[in-house]
């Protein structure tokens, strides 16, 4: 299932215009109606393999503060599997992107080459999570894992560019990538506006 | 008291009536709690006859030695017998504000100046007040604080020190009892954001769903807007958004902006402007719901059912109505008919996930984590909550 979405899988972005002053709103009679359906990118079932894990349960928290943690997860064998097969399979989008967020908090070698992949996910929301779960990395040793971040810096999802703007300021990495994103052609406005406060602290 | 500090409302709103100025406060904080004024022959009297009412009196902050944080006066409220609910809330626009002090008759709700975890005392049982971005309280939040009482004290306050600054302190009333009720929804949809009108309405129908099926108000009319720009904000601008001016004919409605994401704020479904949050008002901080679509992408789809369900858990909040059990099953609900769920239901891990209580309030629509189960049941005083609110009509 993980080659077929990698195979299937692009640097695709959603363009994100920049945040502007925020105006008045202004009244609509109709919502525009709903185009047919195109293919679906995953199934919109849940795997079998993860729907019964007691990890997925946590991960359907209303409010992300409530996220569990390492501990939690350690109290079920095989947590890290689990939160890499939600993240690949899962039809929940935030399901994918929160199991990434997850898997920051366990350092490893071969979770860190994991999520540097799920970097080339067709979802803006699954990038951002891998860029997040990076953190979780060594990434000062790691070269390749790094300029992985740098490149997300550049993505037009605004999500995807703060936190690889994020992971990057957090590890004290790249300075020079971060002050060139912040004024490059292409870098999503929110992008620049977060590295600018980040390089200001 | 001094006869100073009791204002007249003199009509509908939303009407400034006066700037007071430097004024005193009274007794606040022996570690016996603050004295409460008794209302006089000239309080304030609450509201109009048959009516939803918003009413504003603007004050002075001063710092408050004895609470640690920054005051306003105490205001004197007479409140009519035909009062149903009340909504109180603070405003200095991008300040955290509340209440040093709520207190009705002899009960008091909150004192800023009672030792702390005792009831009334901050973040402590019934209201678990603390400041927020438009610090507001609403009566009824539970059964014992349903506004059966004749006189309203309300004492402003501030996290900052605001001392010489001036605030708002607004009122919202209604003095009529609508029953089960309808709750009007003033929908913004922010930017490019990419929602049709089919997923908009099969998430309504879930969220009425939600709360009619154990008596709370209906789903009543949809007033829908938009904005120019991006669907994607950022969170330190939440606030500003629920700000932006809608130019409604009525604050009696629920705010509710649905955004494509956060940018920088991952996996959130949604968030509500406070527990509660400002009700009955708009174009100011804390003001309304946030819900994001692309939390609730289900394959190709929108999950319409989990947004319904996520509209009417982040709408309950914003009108008072706090989780039936926390993440570690703490609870900091006061509703004694509400069911929470027990230490033996957890697997070990800490965590109570609906699943674990479903026997208990996993189901229920205030549970703190989704599940693959409905989350539709209230309890009787959760849809009293929700059906005395002020914008209920």
């Amino acid at each position: 299932m993980l080659l077929l979405l990698l195979a299937c899988s692009g640097a695709q972005s959603v363009d994100g215009p920049e945040l502007e002053a925020l105006a008045a709103a202004t009244p609509v009679t109709e919502l525009p109606a709903k185009p047919e359906d195109g293919d679906p990118l995953i199934s919109d079932n849940v795997p079998v393999a993860v729907s019964s894990s007691p990890v997925r349960d946590l991960l359907l928290a209303k409010d992300v503060a409530d996220l569990p943690d390492r501990a939690a997860l350690d109290t079920h064998p095989d947590a890290a599997k689990d939160l890499a097969d939600l993240a690949t399979v899962d039809p929940q989008l935030i399901v994918r992107e929160r199991a990434l967020m997850l898997l920051a908090l366990y350092p490893d070698a071969h979770i860190g080459v994991f999520c540097r992949k799920m970097l080339e996910d067709a979802e803006p929301k699954v990038r951002a999570g891998a860029v997040r779960c990076l953190a979780g990395q060594d990434l000062s040793s790691s070269k390749t894992q790094r300029q992985a971040i740098e490149m997300a810096l550049l993505d037009a999802d605004p999500r995807v560019g703060i936190a690889a703007a994020e992971v990057l300021s957090g590890a004290g990495l790249s300075q020079d990538k971060l002050k060139q994103a912040a004024t490059a052609t292409g870098v999503h406005a929110q992008t620049q506006e977060r590295i600018t406060e980040l390089l200001e602290q | 008291m001094e006869a100073a500090l009791r204002l007249r409302l003199l009509g509908l709103a939303p009407v400034v009536l006066m700037f007071l100025g430097c004024l005193g406060v009274d007794a606040v904080g022996d570690t016996a709690g603050t004295e409460v004024p008794n209302c006089g022959s000239d309080a304030l009297v609450l509201g109009s006859e048959g009516a939803f009412t918003h009413e504003t009196i603007d004050f002075e902050f001063e710092w408050g030695n004895d609470v640690g944080v920054s005051v306003g006066p105490m205001v004197t409220i007479a409140v009519p017998s035909d009062t149903s609910s009340i909504a109180a809330t603070v405003e200095v626009r991008g300040e955290e504000t509340g209440f040093a002090l709520v207190a009705l008759d002899d009960k008091t709700f909150i004192d800023a100046a009672r030792p702390d975890e005792t009831d009334g005392a901050w973040w402590s049982a019934p209201y678990y007040h603390w400041g927020g971005l438009g610090g507001t309280v609403v009566l009824p939040i539970t059964p014992g604080t349903t506004p059966d009482g004749e006189c309203l004290v309300l004492q402003p306050a501030s996290l900052s020190d605001l001392e010489g600054r001036s605030g708002t302190l607004h009122l919202v009333s209604r003095r009529f009892d609508p029953g089960q009720g309808q709750v009007d929804l003033n929908i913004v949809i922010v930017g490019d954001t990419a929602l049709y009108q089919e997923e908009l309405d099969a998430a309504l129908t879930r969220m009425d769903d939600v709360w009619t099926g154990d008596g709370g108000p209906r789903v009543g009319q949809v007033n829908l807007y938009s904005t120019q720009g991006s669907g994607f904000i950022r969170y330190n601008d939440s606030n500003e958004l629920r700000a932006t001016p809608i130019g409604v004919a009525s604050g009696q409605a629920m705010n509710i902006f649905i955004i494509q994401d956060y940018s920088d704020e991952p996996g959130t479904l949604g968030e509500a402007g406070g527990i509660p949050g400002p009700v009955g008002l708009f174009e100011m901080d804390g003001a309304g719901v946030i819900v994001a679509v692309d939390g609730h992408i289900w394959g190709n789809d929108l999950d319409t059912q989990t947004m319904g369900e996520t509209l009417a858990h982040e709408v309950g909040h914003q009108m008072g109505l706090f989780h039936t059990t926390e993440d570690d099953g703490s609870r900091t609900e006061s509703l004694q008919d509400t069911p929470a769920c027990p230490a033996s239901a957890d697997d070990g891990d800490g965590y109570f996930s609906a699943e674990e209580c479903s026997e208990y309030d996993g189901g229920n629509f205030m549970f703190w984590v989704a599940g693959n189960l409905a989350q539709d049941q209230l309890s009787e005083s959760q849809a009293m909550v929700l059906s005395r609110s002020p914008i209920t009509q």
